[in-house]
């Protein structure tokens, strides 16, 4: 999101990956273990308009510090030393633009040799359509946001030459949907405090650790997320301290301490509406059964308006 | 003995994703995430064998799993998200960016007797 804001990203829908793509480089992710339908779906075996062969008319090529089940299905894998993503995308950049590396071609460029990092330009340019697939393995490393804006210039740059666009693997359903929600209602995508009455953006400052860790939030109303599991142990006791409001559909490692649990209708299963997918598509979803519980909506609704009238 | 120290990295496992799913208590769970993906030679270097327990300490909290040799580098120890290595991160430390190095955690880690307390013990008493 902070490199978005930065640099931007040329990117696509992943209907363009499957139909157009031959050329995929799944940077810092293991989609077959953790987007378990991706690669199926969008981005390697399956075949697309202009893609009529499938996997054969794709090349793919896996950049990871570990061998995976994504690498050992890739055309190539480049194993890279942890923490090395700037410098890489850096170097692809000066190569795609023919600039002059002033070391030997054995040379190591994040743990990998520079000829392999020249061959690998030369695949993106000679590319019809490319596309980086990115993951938190470029997103939650040293460097964090400056990584992907990295990796947004050498995206823009390679439009020069031929089609070229990145698209994060976002995880968690939906996580891209308060993104975009958040954006059109307040003009930020995140870490968006109120406290004044009006919208300021601080990512870091506002973000939920943050503002856990300074001890700035006296009560909190948590909504489909399950912070027991996903945030640090420090987050979670400063969560446990305060009173906190729970919307969830399902016992988790959350409902134990939360002061309040409602329960709620599974959204997507027992409540409809609108689901942004990883790449910023929005999908309607019905409701397939009925649910004894309200929807995340009606509590919120019934919060708000009780405490208007109170 | 003394342990070794490298970096520790949070990642996905398709195992871990399946069994969260059928919900965070089942002994499956909690298995797969206190399982340790670790370079041979760094666990002979440890003294254990596969399916030992080892004690992963950071400057933010200790947790125990059980170690596992797997095709990675020395030097890098691979734990699934949840709440066991949630245990030795930080959200005072997030380089300003609102989120921890989930990928680069510098750790110790040392042989240990047993298995540790559930996370969800561990959640209920500071709860």
């Amino acid at each position: 999101m902070i490199a978005r804001q930065q640099v931007g990203l040329a990117t696509c829908t992943l209907g363009e990956v499957k139909n157009r793509a031959d050329l995929v480089i799944f940077w810092g992710c293991n989609p077959r273990e953790s987007h378990q339908r991706h690669q199926a779906r969008y981005s390697a075996s399956v075949k697309g308009q202009f893609i009529p062969e499938g996997r054969k008319g794709r090349r793919i090529v896996a950049i990871d510090v570990r061998p995976t089940s994504t690498t050992a299905a890739a055309d190539q894998f480049i194993q890279v030393e942890p923490g090395s993503t700037f410098e890489t995308a850096t170097l692809l950049r000066a190569l795609v633009a023919g600039k002059r590396i002033g070391i030997e071609e054995d040379a190591k460029v994040g743990g990998v040799p520079l000829h392999v990092w020249r061959e690998l330009a030369e695949a993106i340019k000679a590319a019809d359509y490319g596309v980086i697939l990115f993951g938190l393995g470029v997103t939650h490393d040293r460097g964090h946001d400056l990584n992907v804006e990295e990796l947004g210039a050498l995206i823009r740059e390679v439009n020069d030459y031929t089609r070229f666009y990145g698209l994060p693997m976002r995880g968690h359903g939906n996580v891209t949907g308060s993104n975009q929600v958040m954006g059109w209602q307040t003009g930020y995508p995140i870490a968006v405090n109120f406290n004044r009455g009006y919208p300021r953006y601080n990512p870091g400052e506002f973000s939920v650790l943050g503002l856990l860790a300074r001890e700035e939030v006296d009560a909190a109303i948590i909504i489909a997320t399950d912070p027991g599991a996903h945030l640090p142990g420090d987050s979670v006791a400063a969560l446990q301290a305060i009173p906190t409001i729970y919307l969830e559909p399902h016992v988790n490692t959350t409902t134990g301490w939360a002061t309040v649990v409602i329960p709620v209708a599974p959204a997507g299963v027992a409540a409809e509406g609108t689901f942004y997918r990883m790449d910023n598509v929005p999908l309607r979803v019905r409701k397939l059964v009925d649910s004894p519980f309200p929807s995340d909506e009606e509590v919120l609704r019934s919060i708000k308006e009780t405490i208007l009238h109170a | 003995m003394s342990g070794i120290t490298g970096l520790l990295v949070t990642v996905r496992s398709g195992r871990q994703g399946m069994e969260m799913m059928k919900g965070k208590f089942s002994d499956a769970y909690l298995e797969e995430i206190a399982s340790l993906r670790i370079n041979a030679d760094d666990l002979a270097e440890l003294a254990l064998s596969e399916g030992d327990h080892a004690r992963i300490v950071s400057p933010f909290g200790e947790v125990v799993v059980t170690c596992h040799a797997g095709d990675v580098p020395r030097g890098l120890f691979f734990l699934p998200l949840g709440p066991v290595a949630n245990q030795l991160f930080s959200g005072a430390h997030t380089d300003g960016t609102g989120v921890p190095r989930w990928k680069r955690q510098p750790v110790t880690i040392e042989p240990a007797d047993g298995p540790g307390p559930e996370p969800s013990s561990r959640a209920s008493q500071r709860g």
